[in-house]
């Protein structure tokens, strides 16, 4: 036996060995992957660092402001195929024939993109075709057939609301309207995965190599609806083709908020296709055109000429017979007016008494109200392209600048600024924040940022808003825009009409037409713009314009709730020309569906409360007969006892099975289309089993 | 007149701030490089966490030193209590991260606490070992420690963190070792774990071992039932190891074991072998100099999974190459060395088994880290000290280290002469 102090030391030894072995046993096992694998190593290091391959991002979608999709994403197909693969020489000729078959593009044209191709091994024949298409040449089974999957955007309504959504390249990135404005958002951000390529050649994703997954794109949910936009359009198209105007443009807008609540152009696009039209047609007119606004301007001159007590609005002014010169200005008046207050100046649109209270006004107030009321400069709106007009400083006037620009030329605007000026006067003075994007939300439908109404500044006094109302509503009662007039309903707006600029004079057969307005007057919902360019029918707005106004805003009294009161005494001259609508039988049905039958068959459904999605419904009924009316929905809580098979007749048997199998039922379905026949029936018991038979 | 610090180690400090540095280099270098596009958003913090706890560890060395040695004494069977029940409350309140429930919230730190016990079962281990009579009853009080070290590492099996209980387990033969057990009982205790390494690696290997071991028990002692142990013990591993393993794990586990020796066959490239595949690559294309900081190309291609944790060294072997390693290497070797002779000048016990443990601790945890990195061991996963990025692990090996010297400091003071 040692000794302790020797054992101490024997020990030591041992530790020390031990501590000099394991270093070296490490070391000989770096060399080691140093010297035998080395370069093998190196190489599969670089190989596996140059190859990844992108995930696309999914493109968010754009919604209405009620949820439905206006511009959402289909998978499409790339056909191309290889010729000097074996065998299809032999299958050609009959594969040209089928491909002509299912999409109608001749034979010949085929046969020409492989015998002039611009790869040999790769010849691209369709760069589109659907989903179900490019199923069908894949069942085929053609080995030459390559067939490549990509995203592409549609827009579900065609040319509704093609100038603010815009459209997309090629390559599916925005480039117009909201898809170039919300790019950074509804692009998302690409993944990427690491691949290598096993001998054949294919790609593979390494397992547990590196991947970043992609973050889809956020969703936009707009402030217009769909409903509103399409009456729109559809009067501003008619009323432009009643008047022969070279284009027209309509925007509405909340007052009180800024939302945008539609904005059209005439002539229009379908962004689906927009290399199919005209670059005139792309143009939104809104907010890229500056034109002179003529007597909608009036707005800023009486504001100013109010507020710093030049006028007042009982004052007489002496107008004469309609012409008069004004700061060596020749300045002429549709009629003969005589002596008239300036109120009547404003509803009669006097050019002559508006210059002459002008040579009153200091120019330099002029122009700080012009710019308080928002010309001159962007209003911001979250849109591309949007130009700022032109508002020239009192230091760049002439001698004839302020009578000019109190009748509204020798200024430069968009038909968005007028609009928003018109919005002030609605809301007391307080210019608003115009804006089409009320809400963002991520891949799931969860909101990830909501818009918050933004006033810009106080472009008058309230007291000075409120004495102006009656004025801009005789505009409409007794003046120039009794063609906006509706019966119960105050409207307060004002027409435009100014003369074109050819070569450089005024051009008096070429007008601009427009009229501004919004209602109820004391109690505003909607603001409203209409403008016409080059209308044959009459040069006035109040001839062109304001008709444009009055019907849309007969038309959307009855898809707002909150005015339905005023729409209901109108409605006997116009009901002819609403389709009837048969009000389907939902009774029974659980309710989300029946939500999706009602709206289908032309009816707004009311509100469901999300915890009472999968109550049935016991009873409809209609509470108004609008445009689109509205179909309030009783229901009640499914007995819990047993599972009750509800109604499914007449629903899409699509929905009817999704709905069924999430509620734990086996569905076996016949057919397609909607249901026609049902076991077990409505209200019986139902064990876990249904059978659907489809009208088709 | 002599100084108070005239027994402060400064070169053991040195290399621990360098080794620490390194960690930190190595780190930045996989979080906040061009891999970083690779990673979870909570990932690419680690470097700044890391730093913090650098910090934190370096305010702890300093208060560690104002502690008297009586403290440790004293506070070491209470600490190995406060580890027990911190351990049973892992289990019970811990949160699951990778799949070991071993971590404990408290405010905005995630605590590991299979790491910190560590500290807690070395004191405990030392005060035992250090008592007058573990130096007669030595066969006794060898039970008593494996017992003391064993409980802890049980309670870590139970929380699924199998690579942390490892440690415990391998730290048994070590204390013994330390604490004076007859060697031959020592290397009857390790020579299981060494026949199943090859009898894994290469099986004639194992047969070998397990007769040249038996013969030369046999020999050494003369008595035929020692060697008949020592036969049935490597034997005995070597046959089931060999033999009977596949049967009695699950095939997943087996992979795993069986994986590092041939990582890069078909069988298990991408899979099991994927980790060790990756980092050889990462090792091997480092050449001498490696690559350069932030330029690995297997690093920043995020290809060798949990490189800022367990696989740190091979961010270091690619981007610093093989002198990076040996480096690394040798100032581990230094520190070991160094705190090894720092036990020994202590006049007390006590101090050399803090020493001896917490020298097993890095030595456990450095070999099976770099094995398992070189493609030597099976992948085991367990930090690499002062390296690897997590702030549970940093703390408790600078504690084992700030406790040694601070005792070292003041180890005059374990003698009532003061000299």
């Amino acid at each position: 036996m040692l000794k302790p102090k020797d054992q101490i030391l024997a020990r030591m030894y041992v530790v020390l060995t031990l501590l000099s072995i394991i270093p070296a046993l490490i070391v000989v096992q770096i060399i080691s992957i140093h010297l035998n694998k080395g370069e093998d190593l190196r190489l599969q290091g670089e190989q596996q660092a140059r190859s990844y391959k992108a995930i696309p991002a999914l493109r968010g979608s754009i919604l209405d402001a009620n949820g439905r999709t206006l511009a959402a994403n289909s998978a499409r197909y790339v056909v191309s195929v290889d010729p000097t693969m074996p065998g299809f020489k032999a299958d050609a000729s009959e594969f040209y024939n089928r491909l002509e078959k299912l999409t109608g593009r001749p034979a010949s044209y085929f046969k020409n993109r492989v015998n002039s191709p611009t790869s040999p091994k790769y010849v691209t024949l369709l760069n589109s075709v659907t989903e179900s298409q490019g199923e069908t040449i894949d069942a085929w089974g053609y080995d030459a057939v390559i067939l490549e999957p990509r995203f592409s955007r549609t827009y579900n309504y065609s040319k509704m609301l093609a100038h603010v959504l815009g459209h997309v390249s090629a390559d599916n990135s925005g480039i117009a309207g909201l898809e170039l404005q919300y790019e950074k958002h509804l692009q998302g951000v690409p993944g990427k995965l690491a691949i290598k390529k096993d001998r054949n050649g294919q790609h593979q994703a390494v397992a547990g190599g590196p991947i970043v997954r992609p973050v889809q794109g956020e969703n936009l949910v707009l402030t217009i609806d769909v409903v509103h936009q399409s009456i729109l359009e559809e009067e501003l198209a008619r009323g432009a083709a009643e008047a022969g105007a070279t284009w027209a443009t309509a925007i509405a807008m909340d007052p009180r908020t800024g939302a945008i609540l539609a904005m059209a152009n005439v002539p229009t696009y379908d962004p689906n296709r927009p290399a199919a039209y005209a670059t005139h047609a792309r143009r939104n007119h809104a907010i890229t055109d500056r034109i002179e606004p003529g007597s909608t301007f009036k707005l800023v001159s009486a504001a100013v000429a109010l507020e710093q007590r030049v006028v007042s609005l009982s004052d007489s002014i002496e107008t004469g017979n309609g012409f008069a010169v004004v700061s060596g200005v020749g300045i002429s008046d549709t009629h003969a007016n005589g002596t008239i207050t300036f109120e009547q100046a404003i509803a009669l649109s006097s050019n002559i008494a508006f210059a002459k209270v002008s040579t009153e006004i200091d120019h330099g107030k002029l122009y700080q109200y012009a710019r308080n009321f928002g010309f001159g400069q962007p209003t911001w709106i979250d849109l591309p392209g949007e130009v700022g007009g032109r508002l020239k400083k009192p230091s760049e006037w002439s001698k004839t600048t302020p009578s000019r620009l109190s009748i509204g030329y020798e200024v430069e605007v968009t038909p968005l600024q007028v609009l928003a000026a018109y919005a002030a006067l609605a809301n007391d003075g307080l210019l608003v924040q115009p804006y089409l994007v009320a809400a963002r939300t991520d891949v799931q439908g969860q909101r990830i940022w909501t818009a918050r109404q933004d006033s810009v500044r106080r472009a008058f006094k309230a007291k000075t808003a409120r004495k102006l109302l009656p004025a801009f509503e005789k505009v409409i009662n007794e003046g120039t825009a009794t063609e906006a007039n509706i019966a119960g309903v105050r409207i307060a707006g004002k027409t435009g009409t100014a003369n074109k600029v050819v070569n450089g004079k005024y051009d008096r057969s070429r007008s601009r037409a427009s009229f501004v307005g919004y209602f109820p007057a004391d109690n505003p919902e909607v603001a409203m713009i209409v403008v016409m360019d080059e209308p044959a029918l009459s040069p006035y707005g109040g001839v062109v314009a304001a008709p444009v106004f009055r019907r849309v805003a007969e038309r959307w009294l009855n898809t707002m709730p909150q005015l339905y009161h005023l729409a209901s005494d109108l409605q006997d001259t116009d009901t002819d020309t609403i389709p009837k609508r048969d009000l389907p039988r939902v009774e029974g049905q659980p309710v989300s569906l029946a939500a999706a039958h009602l709206e289908a068959a032309g009816f707004q459904p009311s509100r469901i409360r999300g915890d009472q999605k999968d109550w049935l419904v016991t009873n409809v009924s209609t509470t108004n007969k609008g445009i689109i009316p509205v179909a309030r929905m009783d229901y009640e809580p499914p007995k819990d006892a047993e599972k009750v098979m509800p109604n499914m007749e007449g629903l899409s048997v699509r929905q009817a099975t999704n709905w069924l199998m999430a509620n734990g039922i086996e569905v076996t379905v016949h057919g397609h289309g909607s249901v026609a026949a049902q076991t077990p029936p409505a209200g019986d018991t139902v064990d876990g089993r249904a059978t659907l038979r489809g009208t088709r | 007149m002599r100084v108070w610090y005239r027994n402060f180690s400064f070169d053991v400090v040195l290399v621990w701030a360098a080794l620490v540095c390194v960690g930190l280099i190595a780190i930045y270098s996989t979080t906040n490089g061009p891999a970083s596009e690779f990673l979870l958003e909570s990932v690419r913090h680690n470097f700044f966490r890391q730093s913090m706890w650098a910090l934190i560890c370096s305010a702890g060395i300093g208060f560690a030193f104002m502690l008297p040695v009586r403290f440790f004494q004293n506070a070491a069977w209470p600490a190995y209590v406060i580890t027990l029940l911190l351990l049973v409350a892992a289990l019970v309140v811990g949160t699951e991260i990778n799949g070991a429930r071993s971590w404990i919230r408290i405010g905005p730190l995630q605590l590991q606490v299979s790491e910190l016990a560590k500290v807690g079962t070395i004191l405990a281990v030392a005060q035992l070992l250090s008592a007058k009579r573990a130096r007669i009853d030595t066969v006794r009080y060898a039970l008593y420690t494996a017992i003391v070290i064993t409980i802890p590492g049980l309670l870590i099996v139970l929380q699924n963190d199998t690579g942390t209980a490892l440690v415990f387990f391998a730290l048994v033969p070590i204390m013994l070792f330390w604490s004076g057990l007859p060697l031959i009982n020592l290397m009857l205790i390790v020579s299981p774990a060494v026949a199943a390494y090859l009898s894994i690696v290469y099986l004639p290997a194992a047969f070998v071992f397990a007769i040249a071991f038996t013969l030369l028990v046999y020999y050494q002692t003369r008595e035929f039932r020692i060697g008949a142990m020592a036969g049935l013990f490597t034997l005995g591993t070597t046959l089931l190891v060999s033999q009977a393993l596949p049967k009695l794990l699950q095939p997943h586990q087996v992979a795993r074991l069986l994986s590092f020796t041939n990582p890069g066959s078909a069988e298990f490239r991408d899979n099991v072998g994927f980790h060790l595949v990756q980092s050889k690559a990462a090792i091997g294309s480092g050449g001498l100099t490696g690559k350069g900081f932030m330029e690995g190309t297997q690093t920043q291609g995020a290809y060798v999974p949990e490189q800022s944790t367990d696989f740190v060294f091979s961010v270091i072997g690619e981007e610093f190459g093989f002198i990076g390693s040996v480096i690394v290497l040798t100032l581990f070797t230094i520190l070991l060395l160094r705190l090894i002779s720092l036990g020994v000048q202590m006049k007390h016990p006590f101090g050399l088994m803090v020493a001896a443990g917490t020298v097993g601790v890095y030595l456990i945890h450095i070999f099976v880290n770099i094995g398992m990195a070189t493609g030597l061991l099976p992948v085991i996963g367990i930090p690499l000290p002062f390296i690897s990025y997590g702030g549970s692990a940093l703390l408790a090996h600078t504690a084992m280290l700030a406790i040694l010297l601070s005792l070292h400091l003041r180890k005059d003071d374990f003698s009532i002469y003061g000299y």
